[in-house]
Formats: C-alpha cells, structure tokens, sequence
C-alpha cells in the first residue's frame, strides 16, 4: 500500500516537472549561437545546479535575470567543504599571519547567511570543516531548527577527536526531524534522551556516538524504514539485531563489543566488519537473505549460524554443523593458512555455506615467521569433498599470498577440485615478478584443473589505508569486498 | 478388461494429468499478453520470442522496440502496467532524431546489464592483469569502465542535442540518461568565472551594472 502510495507521488513530482518543461517552450529555436540551457525549466536547471559545488551554483545567479532566482529557490545542497574565502585563503598562503580562527569564523557566518537567504527546500547539509566555537552554540541550534521547518533529507556532520563533551553537542530535535533519509554522525555526542521520529530515514551512519546499547535498541526499534546501518563505537558492548527493514549492518571497531546477536532481520542482506568475531560473539538466529558475510577472522571467538556452532579454544575446535545457510553468497575471511587450527576452522566454515559463489581470502602471517606446522601440510589432500567448492563456488581471490606451504596446498585444493570456477585471482604482496609467478604457476598443476573455464591472475597487491580497505557501505555494489581492484 | 491394461490405462492417464498440472503450474511470464492465458504459457513454455513496442515519435515516425528496452523509460513502463500501450505508445514532446538517441542508449544499458556480474568481474580482473602476465583473457562482457566510456562517447553532441537529451530524459524518466547528461552538463560549469559560462552557452547578460553590483553584494561570499 505504502509502495504504491510512493509510486503514486513520484509520477506526480516527475509530472509536474514535465508539464513544466513542456510550457518552457523550446520551440521556434534556431541553430547557431542559441542560448539552449536557459530555457530548461528550474526543476532540471536544479537537478544541474545540485551536482555543482555550492559555491559554484550560487554563482550561476549572476549569468542572467532567468538565472537569478534558480540556486536560491533549488532544493539546497549545502557543504561547507566549498565554502571558503579565496582572500582568507591567500592571506595564510602568503605568509601573513592571520589566526585560524578568522577563517572559521567566516565559514561560521556564511552558512548562517545561506540557510537565512535561501528560498528553497534543503536537501543536504554538510559540515565537515566548520567548528562551533563556545559560545556560538545557540547559532548552531537555530541552523538545525531551519533544517527541520525546510524538511532536510540528508545531513552529515563531522566534529574533530579532540572536541570536549560539550563541544560534540548536538541538539535533541535533529532526531524529530521526519524528513530525514540519510544521517552521518563522526564524534558528535548522541542525545540519550531524544524523541526518535526518524521514520523515514533510510541510512544511518555513526561513528563515535557514544550511542550505548540503549540508544542503539531505541533506534532499532524507531527506525522503522531503516535499510543501511554502520556503526563505529566504542561505547557499545552488545548489538541485539531485530529489524524487519535492515539490509545493511557494518560493525567496525567496536573494541568493546561482546556480542553481536542478529536475533531477527528477515531482510538483512550484507553483514560486514573488519574483524568480525575476533574478540565479540556472533550470533545469528535468522538471517534468511543474508548473502554476503565477512570480514571473518579465524581466529574465531565464536560464531553461531542457526544451530551451528564454531569455537576455537586452546584445546579443542568445537564445530557442530546442525544447519546450513543456503544464502551466502559471498564470504570474506582473514586466515593464516599455515596454522591447523585456523585451516580447519576455514574447511568447517565452507561447509556452512553450501551455495557459496565468491569467496575472499586474505592470508595473514605468523609475526615470528615460522613455517606451517605438519597438521597443514596435508589437510587439504586428506578432507572430504566440500559442497561450496565442488558445485557453486565461481570467484576467488586470494590477498597478500606469499607463496607459503599452506597458501600453495589451498589454492592447489580450489583449482583441482573447483568444477565451476571461471577466476581465481592471486594479490602478491612481497615476491612478484615474473620468475616467480610462472614457479607458481607451475607449482600449482594448472594443466589438472577440474574447471576448463579456469583462469589465474597474478597482480601485485596495492597496499591501502585500513579504513579504504573497509567491506563498501552500499547496496548498489555488486561485492562490497571488491576494495581497490579495477 | 484385464488388470494389466487397466493399470496401463491408468498410469498413461495420470501422467497426462501431472503433465498438464505441471504446465499451470509455470509462472506467467509478464511481458506476455495477459488477455491470453493458455497462448503466453505456451509461449514462455516454448522460446524466447520478445515482445516489441512501438513508439511514435513528435514528427510520426516509428520505432519498434524490445519491452525490455522500453521499460528503461519508467513513463513508458507504468503506460505498460496500466495497459494504454496496445496500439504503440505516442511521444508528442519527442522527435525522432532524439528517441533514436534514447533508444540506443537504453539498448546499450539494458544489454550491458543483462551479462552475468562474475562473466563481468572475470574479464575485469584479466584485463587488468594483462600486463602483469595474467592468464589469456576472456573477451565477452561489458566491463564496467567500457561501459563508462561509451556513456562518454554518447553524449559528445552539441548543445542543442545535448539538452534535448536531459529533455526527453525528463520526459521519459529514464534516470539513469538524466544522470548522465546532467552531469555533463555540470562538468561544462564547473570551475568557470561566470563570464566563461555566459560564453560556453551563449547566455545573453542582461544586468544592469548597478544590478549586477547587488547580485554580488547579496551572496558575497560566493564571489569571494
């Protein structure tokens, strides 16, 4: 009912816009030096004007009288990151000593000046430079309250680290705002006691919010629309997952996370981290669509999927595979493929994931270099067949392969017994050269493959900054754990 | 009748029954003709046969279409579902020079998308191994960069074409045309004095001096 009742008012804006395309009249023209763009109506003159820097766009209305009203009554896409004063600017450049402060404060004082002049609605709000001094809070206070009266739909705000408590300050009725589809908070201080109305919002992103388990609980159960969540905090010690509308949930670096429990989340899609089970528990009930996981460590705390159940402890490796996830289809792990216990966890964890088709490998290596001990050396002749492998898995790419005993025996194990594989890319980080690839290669018995379509890529692994390296936060990305590749 | 043959009787009999439960059972493809049950199960029983739809262009001409690719357009997809499309679908605000355009363009995307993701990632990930001495690569889909590229190409028309793109874009809401020629067009603004503007599109300045002098005093900021 609600689709449609969506449907229905999307047919009406696009209607109105073309009725007023269709008045604007391009008729009667004539080639030559024409001037074509003005006679765009200002709802497509706005959609332009919205993929301009907002400094850019508010100067397109001095191009002509047509022009002059267009920015200031387009829906209002506002980031500070181009606002800034080329005279302020030259003045630092040129040696001139003139405080810091002076150019904040000018940024400070054109945003007031824009959410006050402008007509329109405002569809982003940006703030990613500007700082609130002390005593310019009750400022900032009004600028939120115009987001709220002109329906803002996006808003991102970035404090630095070394704000005071007081500093990260944001006030309570940014969560009332109803309008609201994407939120971003880094190191702003969620209000515990706010009234969540966030009905609408679609994409939430919180990184240092000191939000606590309550306040996440509160936002799980307000946010009703909820699809993308991303959360990055220290403060949390449990994530208890129930949401019919999530199909997104990232956890990174939540170093105080003992439990990441997926109770109910019919919808739930990607699950992503950077080191998920490492030090919390994961948990999952139901995840009916889950399809992509990762980045798994296998160095596993504890994993629950369904009624199976992965432990490492020092003495034994507790597997009991009662229930199997057809969903996964894309798994992302980090192992270290000359240590038995990490090998078999990762065998275990296949056998989970009987439908899987892509599979990412990143091998991580003992700190003291020793070589892998005598359970690896073998293991992958000696184990029974593997659904996954023998049947679905198409695409696998290994990272950071240093030609180790236990990276050799697997990837000699995927191409001899993976019947549909098409692709299995090698990232090398230190040995690369074309000596050393074509030993590989031969080390590898590619001629035995049991898939024809078989192909193996060497490529040199580009070394990125950890938070690039991070699985995407998106829906539209076919693989989120395709980072830095073509 | 001996029981030998009555149970042969039978068994052909209810064959036939599982045979014909089994065809009823086949989902109903949706861009068959839905006044014709029995004919569109046959059909998506039987091949791949498209159904075409055509459009009428402002200045008459004709053009027939896949429904698939006339379904990019979300104007002409919701005439589809509420069943107005029977005798070809009138595009009054559309000439034909630029619903050729349209077309190939939503030809282009819909073929691109239809390759499988890892044929995809496959033929990616060969050609950028290419120099590194990667094994022989596979030349069938349509990688994302290619298809970047020939959006590039696509929308190197003069100005006239151009706007009557994002136009029929807007018209046809096809979001992904919108996107693309907007963008261009704001690739056209970007970093360039207002005068510069004026110049790339022949826009006629028709500020008084005083005039112009207020327009910069209000948003000063942004003339800084």
């Amino acid at each position: 009912m609600e689709e449609k009742h969506a449907t229905k008012k999307s047919r009406t804006d696009h209607g109105s816009c073309v009725t007023a395309a269709a008045a604007s009249g391009l008729t009667g023209r004539r080639k030559g030096h024409v001037d074509v763009i003005s006679g765009l109506p200002d709802c497509l003159l706005g959609i332009i004007l919205s993929l301009l820097p907002t400094k850019e766009a508010a100067r397109t209305s001095l191009l002509s009288s047509r022009w002059r009203r267009v920015w200031n009554t387009s829906p209002l896409y506002l980031s500070d990151d181009c606002i800034w004063s080329k005279k302020i600017f030259a003045r630092r450049i040129f040696g001139r000593v003139t405080p810091w402060s002076r150019d904040k404060r000018w940024r400070f004082h054109t945003i007031s000046h824009i959410l006050g002049s402008h007509r329109g609605s405002v569809q982003r709000f940006s703030l990613i430079h500007t700082r609130f001094l002390d005593h310019d809070l009750s400022v900032a206070e009004g600028w939120f309250c115009i987001l709220a009266q002109k329906h803002v739909q996006e808003i991102e705000l970035r404090f630095p680290n070394d704000y005071s408590p007081a500093q990260r300050w944001i006030p309570a009725f940014l969560f009332a705002c109803e309008s609201l589809k994407k939120l971003s908070l880094h190191n702003c201080l969620f209000p515990a006691e706010a009234s969540l109305n966030l009905i609408n919002l679609l994409e939430l992103d919180l990184h240092e919010t000191e939000v606590k388990d309550k306040g996440l609980r509160k936002i799980l159960s307000c946010c009703t629309a909820l699809q993308l969540l991303s959360i990055e905090d220290r403060s949390l010690h449990r994530i208890h997952l129930r949401s019919r509308s999530l199909r997104v949930l990232r956890v990174i670096d939540c170093f105080d996370l003992k439990e990441l429990f997926i109770e109910d989340a019919p919808n739930l899609q990607r699950l992503l981290g950077s080191s998920l089970a490492r030090k919390e528990c994961v948990k999952i009930v139901s995840a009916p669509k889950l399809e992509m996981l990762g980045i798994l460590t296998m160095k596993i705390r504890r994993i629950e999927v369904g009624t199976s159940v992965f432990e490492t402890s020092k003495e034994r490796t507790d597997v009991s595979l009662s229930t199997l996830e057809h969903s996964v289809k894309i798994l992302s792990v980090v192992v270290n493929l000359g240590a038995h216990e990490e090998v078999k966890m990762l065998a275990y964890l296949l056998r989970c994931f009987p439908c899987l088709e892509k599979l990412h490998i990143q091998c991580s290596h003992n700190i003291d270099g020793n070589s892998a001990n005598n359970g690896v050396l073998d293991y992958w002749e000696q184990i029974d067949s593997i659904d996954c492998v023998d049947h679905h898995l198409k695409i696998v790419k290994i990272t950071m392969y240093d030609g180790l005993v236990g990276e050799l025996n697997l990837a000699k194990y995927l191409i001899a017994k993976a019947r549909v594989l098409t692709t299995l890319r090698i990232e090398c980080e230190s040995k690369f050269g074309k000596r050393w690839t074509s030993k590989q290669r031969s080390l590898l018995r590619f001629q035995d493959r049991a898939s024809l379509d078989a192909q193996i890529t060497f490529v040199k692994y580009k070394t990125l900054f950890w938070r690039d390296s991070l699985p995407k936060f998106d829906l539209s990305s076919a693989d989120p754990f395709d980072i830095g590749t073509c | 009748m001996n029981s030998l043959s009555l149970r042969i009787f039978l068994f052909f009999f209810v064959s036939s029954l599982s045979r014909v439960w089994s065809l009823q059972a086949t989902p109903r493809l949706r861009s068959i003709d839905r006044s014709d049950p029995i004919r569109s199960m046959a059909s998506a029983a039987a091949t791949t046969t498209k159904k075409m739809i055509t459009l009428k262009s402002s200045d008459g001409e004709e053009f027939e279409v896949e429904e698939a690719v006339a379904m990019e357009s979300q104007t002409i997809r919701h005439m589809i579902e509420d069943d107005c499309a029977e005798n070809g679908i009138p595009l009054p605000n559309v000439t034909s020079k630029i619903l050729s355009k349209v077309i190939e363009y939503c030809k282009k995307h819909v073929d691109a998308a239809a390759k499988p993701s890892d044929e995809a990632g496959a033929a990616a990930a060969a050609a950028a191994a290419a120099a590194a001495g990667g094994g022989g690569g596979k030349a069938s889909a349509v990688p994302e960069d290619d298809l970047k590229a020939w959006d590039a190409e696509f929308v190197k028309v003069d100005q006239t074409t151009l706007f009557d793109l994002i136009l029929a874009a807007n018209y046809l809401n096809i979001k992904g045309l919108l996107d693309l020629t907007c963008q261009t067009v704001a690739d056209m603004i970007k970093g360039k004095t207002p005068e510069e503007i004026r110049k790339t599109f022949n826009i006629k300045n028709d500020f008084t001096p005083e005039e112009e002098e207020e327009i910069r005093r209000e948003n000063q900021w942004a003339f800084e």
